[in-house]
Order: structure tokens, then C-alpha cells, then sequence
């Protein structure tokens, strides 16, 4: 995992991280990210929202963004203003546009339900807002989670 | 990291324990052991969530996976005590209609029910 490189101010503060394509990176990531938002005093149901649609979307990349084996880097950018935690997650790999991903299907019964493909869907129930943009050959993707106005 | 406790395995119920982080690490380091576990033993199986601090797709993915193999042989599999964030999530996935969610007192009975 890259550098950490934090920016503070009275109103707004955020976490840069980079990291490869690979699982151990997510981990490391994940703790750093907990970390950062349990310094800032961010209520733990929003550390759990966010540490899980870091892990999707980072999980997401790692599994199925590349397809020549080799070692890219993703950019994670946590950011805390007032009202929301926006995390910004940007990588190389191949386009993808998690908004106009199918929908699971949750209705299927035992027999017939598939034990992948949550990932997308619990990121839609969790974030409030979701944007996507491919810019310069990346896929960048901001998700907004809210946060309870002090 | 997840781990994965055996509290029963020998007798007609499979009875066992995820703790920790069952992300994508988590998953891969317990999937094996748990897949084996209930899917080898073919028995009524009680998984202990009571200890678990995080849950992302995959490891749903896991406890789907174990059910349906269960299921094949008519036995079910029970999730015991989910802390609320945990619960959220796999309500969030619709997990609580294909695999019975119960506290540890009904879990046992729940189980057997087949």
C-alpha cells in the first residue's frame, strides 16, 4: 500500500491511499480507512458502511477488472465533509459502470440462488449516492454515504 | 482475519462458530474447513455468528454455498446470534429467506427441522 497522505482543515479532512490489485493490499486498506474515520469520531455503523463498499468495489476490481495478470495500482480517496463520507475509488482496468449492473436476483429460492453477485446490490442499499465516470482510460467511482449533521 | 471454531462435530448436529472478519481474506482463509465441515458431514448444522465483526458478499457467499449443499441432502443450516450490523447486512441480501436466522435457544430445534 502506497503513501497515506492526510489533509486536514476545519470542515473537511481526507485519507489517499494506493494500493495493488490484490486482496492483502485490500485488507491493509480497510484497517487504514477504519482507522482514519474512528479518529474522526465517525459513528461505527457509518465505519462498518464504508469498510463494506470498500470492500465490494475493491474486491470487484481485483477479481474481475484486469485481464493480463500484471500489477495495477487503485487509488482510494476517503473523504469527510460536513454532512457525508465520500469514498472515491479509481483503477485502470477494464470500463465498468456498476450503475448499470443487472440486478441481483434476491428472490430465488435456496436451490436456485447464485452465491455470488451481492457485491453491487448492498453497495446500492448503503450509499446514498453513487457516481461514475471513465476519464483518461480509468473508471472512477465516488460513492456518498451520509452522515448525521452535528 | 476470520476463524473458524468447532464447538460440535461428532454427533447428529454440526455445531460451529465464525468470529472475526469474514471479508474477502477472511473468506478465503475459513472456506475450506467450513466447506468441509458442512458439506462433508451432511448433518443439521448450527453456525455460531455471534463473534463476527464484518461480513462482505463473499463470505454470504460462503454460508449460501454450504446451505445449498446441505439442502441437496435435505438437511438445513441455521445462523445463530448475527450482532446487528451483521443481521442488517444479510437481511440487506435477503439471506434470512433461504437460510433460517434464530437465537441460540431456537437455533437446535430450528436445525433439526429439516
Amino acid at each position: 500500500m502506497g503513501a497515506d497522505d492526510r489533509k486536514g482543515g476545519p470542515a473537511r479532512d481526507e485519507l489517499r491511499l494506493t494500493l495493488d490489485n490484490d486482496i492483502p493490499s485490500l485488507s491493509r486498506a480497510s484497517e487504514a480507512v477504519r482507522g482514519f474515520l474512528r479518529s474522526h469520531e465517525v459513528g461505527p455503523d457509518k465505519i462498518f458502511s464504508a469498510d463494506l463498499v470498500l470492500e465490494e468495489l475493491v474486491t470487484n476490481i481485483v477479481r474481475h477488472a484486469f485481464d493480463d495478470g500484471a500489477t495495477h495500482q487503485i487509488a482510494v480517496q476517503v473523504t469527510l465533509e460536513p454532512g457525508w463520507l465520500v469514498l472515491r475509488i479509481e483503477d485502470d482496468g477494464l470500463e465498468f459502470d456498476l450503475r448499470e449492473a443487472p440486478p441481483a436476483n434476491l428472490d430465488a429460492d435456496l436451490e436456485h440462488r447464485q452465491p455470488g453477485g451481492m457485491g453491487i446490490h448492498l453497495v446500492r442499499e448503503i450509499a446514498e449516492r453513487i457516481d461514475y465516470r471513465r476519464v483518461g482510460g480509468k473508471n472512477r467511482v465516488e460513492v456518498g454515504i451520509a452522515l448525521p449533521v452535528s | 482475519m476470520a476463524e473458524l471454531k468447532i464447538i460440535e462435530a461428532d454427533g447428529e448436529l454440526t455445531h460451529l462458530a465464525l468470529t472475526g472478519r469474514l471479508d474477502s481474506e477472511g473468506v478465503q482463509s475459513v472456506e475450506p474447513r467450513f466447506s468441509n465441515y458442512t458439506g462433508a458431514r451432511r448433518r443439521p448444522t448450527i453456525v455460531d455468528l455471534s463473534g463476527l465483526t464484518f461480513i462482505a458478499s463473499l463470505g454470504i457467499g460462503m454460508l449460501i454455498s454450504a446451505a445449498k449443499g446441505l439442502g441437496l441432502h435435505g438437511v438445513k443450516m441455521v445462523l445463530v446470534d448475527p450482532p446487528e450490523p451483521i443481521e442488517q447486512v444479510l437481511r440487506a441480501a435477503n439471506i434470512d429467506r433461504i437460510i433460517p436466522i434464530a437465537d441460540a435457544e431456537g437455533a437446535v430445534e430450528t436445525a433439526k427441522r429439516g
